[in-house]
């Protein structure tokens, strides 16, 4: 029987990052991910990485993790897209111009850039709509090409000695007491020492393997792309209506449909020149489907920001499937109590992306040294045990 | 162990240099490479890699030729190889006529 160091169950950008970081310990991994390599959330979203938007604790993770962004493509020798563009908050609404200034006022409480446009900015910045009532430009949020990062990664590992199995499904586990012993694949039976759960919106599924009930589920997301347009001056862009959608409280919102399939404007414009048109928020099991009537209410609300948008052409549409923490909305990480071998990684709803470093790097850490890491406290499966 | 760093992008067959995508600039050089460092063996893959495909064209010209070339990489018969799976709309459609459908009257949930 094969017999790996560490088994990582997943192979999406969290699993990815977590192999990249092991190997560069010269611990040797295995990643196995039961359809392509990136095949999941990972291969489906945009690339921001917003930092403006959390709070702390969240935020301290986000900031870390954003840090080491800055030395990732020199590291991983590749040009992975890094762009920081800053994220430029918008309202349409009159009402909603003290919530965004306050939100401005407090980043720069927190020490992160921000500033309003003044009406002349604003009037002299011919792509944005004559509608849109105020802005706030901030300096800590970029973006990265997600399949540069999550193939880097990979690459990388590879070079380390990690290895990647792809279309093997983890089937079952066999525990000896407290510990996993071995995984049973599609493909044939692995013995391991760690066991890594980052099966993203299924790790629900590997964590009733060992008996915990981890309370993720999968929050769908859908995006539009759209041709290359020149390239803009302001190149992320976020609708005001994302914070209540995306982060929580948009109960009175709540009302109106666009509101209720979570569509709240994300507007990236990718190295390539193609724009993504994100995001929606729905629950629909494992369904990967679009649906005509989100993607209408992400064509229309993006061209209520960028009016030039209407005549442009969308190339391509797609969904997936962020792991969402129907707890708290949380990424859950670290070692697991209960278990003697069992690390978790999952949660990261729609900030894997911006995350992937961070969560990579500490999770290496702890299953190397041991020992805990103070950043992820905040984040163990440990919280839901008192409720 | 593989040498990833070392199967260097020179190159180091004919057609190697060759444009295979013409909207996102990929040459035949630069697919062969990733399937093999990667192991791909579907067309999905391939666009995920190189962005071969993700262009304006989503494909329509240079998807057979991804699959030439999947195919002699992974010694498969082309027919084997299957396409990758449509991401509508299938032809460029601009984003006002994809509002149309909320405009106006509510929308129908359909797909
Ligand atoms: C529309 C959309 C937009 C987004 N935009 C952003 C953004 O701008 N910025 C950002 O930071 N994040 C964004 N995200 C979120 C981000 O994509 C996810 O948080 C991240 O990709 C999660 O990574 P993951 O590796 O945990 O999950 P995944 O990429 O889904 O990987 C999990 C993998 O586990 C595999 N797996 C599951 N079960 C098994 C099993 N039994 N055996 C073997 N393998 C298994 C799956 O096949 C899958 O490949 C977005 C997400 C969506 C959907």
């Amino acid at each position: 029987m094969k017999k790996t160091e560490v088994l990582i169950v997943g192979g999406g950008i969290i699993g990815s990052s977590i192999a990249y970081y092991l190997s560069k310990h010269g611990v040797e991994v295995t990643v196995v991910e039961k359809g392509k390599l990136l095949g999941g959330a990972s291969g489906a979203n945009q690339g921001g990485i917003p930092v403006s938007l959390f709070e702390p604790p969240l935020l301290d993770l986000v900031r870390e993790s954003r840090k080491l962004y800055d030395g990732l493509s020199q590291e991983l020798g590749e040009d992975l897209g890094f762009d920081e563009t800053g994220l430029l908050l918008i309202v349409l609404d009159k009402d909603q111009e003290s919530l965004l200034n306050q939100f401005g006022k407090r980043l720069e409480q927190r020490g992160l850039g921000a500033e309003s446009l003044s009406s002349n900015e604003l009037q002299a910045e011919s792509l944005l709509a004559d509608n849109v009532k105020a802005a706030v430009k901030t300096s800590a949020d970029a973006s990265v090409d997600p399949f540069k990062v999550g193939f880097g990664l990979i690459s990388q590992a590879k070079a380390n000695g990690a290895t990647f199995l792809k279309d093997t499904e983890v089937k079952d586990v066999i525990m000896s007491g407290r510990k996993v012993t071995q995984v049973k694949t599609t493909r044939e039976t692995l013995q391991l020492n760690y066991l890594v759960n980052a099966a993203g919106a299924r790790s629900k599924s590997i964590g009733d393997m060992v008996g915990l009930d981890i309370p993720v589920k999968p929050r769908r997301g859908q995006i539009l792309v759209t041709e290359p347009t020149p390239r803009a001056k302001y190149r992320y862009l976020m609708d005001f209506d994302y914070i209540a959608t995306a982060l929580g409280n948009g109960d009175k919102e709540e009302k109106s449909r666009r509101m209720k399939l979570g569509v709240a404007s994300s507007l990236i414009q990718e190295p390539s020149s193609n724009w993504t048109i994100g995001a929606s928020r729905d629950f629909a099991g494992f369904n990967k489907k679009t649906t005509r009537e989100t993607l209408g209410y992400l064509a229309d609300r993006a061209t209520k920001f960028l009016p030039d948008f209407e005549n442009c052409n969308i190339i391509r549409s797609y969904a997936g499937l962020r792991p969402y923490c129907h707890v708290d909305g949380k990424p859950i990480l670290g070692r697991i109590e209960e278990l003697d071998n069992f690390f978790i990684a999952t949660g990261h709803a729609g900030e894997g992306i911006t995350l992937a470093p961070i969560t990579g790097k500490l999770l290496a850490r702890e299953i190397v040294s041991g020992r805990k890491a103070k950043l992820l406290d905040s984040f163990r499966y440990s919280r839901f045990e008192s409720e | 162990m593989e040498s990833v760093k070392d199967s260097s992008s020179e190159p180091d067959e004919e057609g190697s240099e060759k444009i295979v995508c013409r909207c996102e600039e990929v040459t035949e050089g630069e697919i062969r490479e990733s399937i093999r460092t990667y192991k791909l063996d579907t067309v999905a893959e391939v666009k995920r890699a190189t962005r071969a495909g993700m262009g304006l064209c989503q494909g329509r010209s240079c998807e057979i030729s991804i699959k030439r070339i999947l195919s002699e990489e992974t010694r498969r018969d082309i027919s084997e190889i299957s396409a990758d799976s449509v991401r509508p709309p299938t032809i460029p459609v601009e984003t006002g006529v994809i509002a149309d459908v909320i405009r106006g009257g509510g929308g129908n949930e359909e797909d």
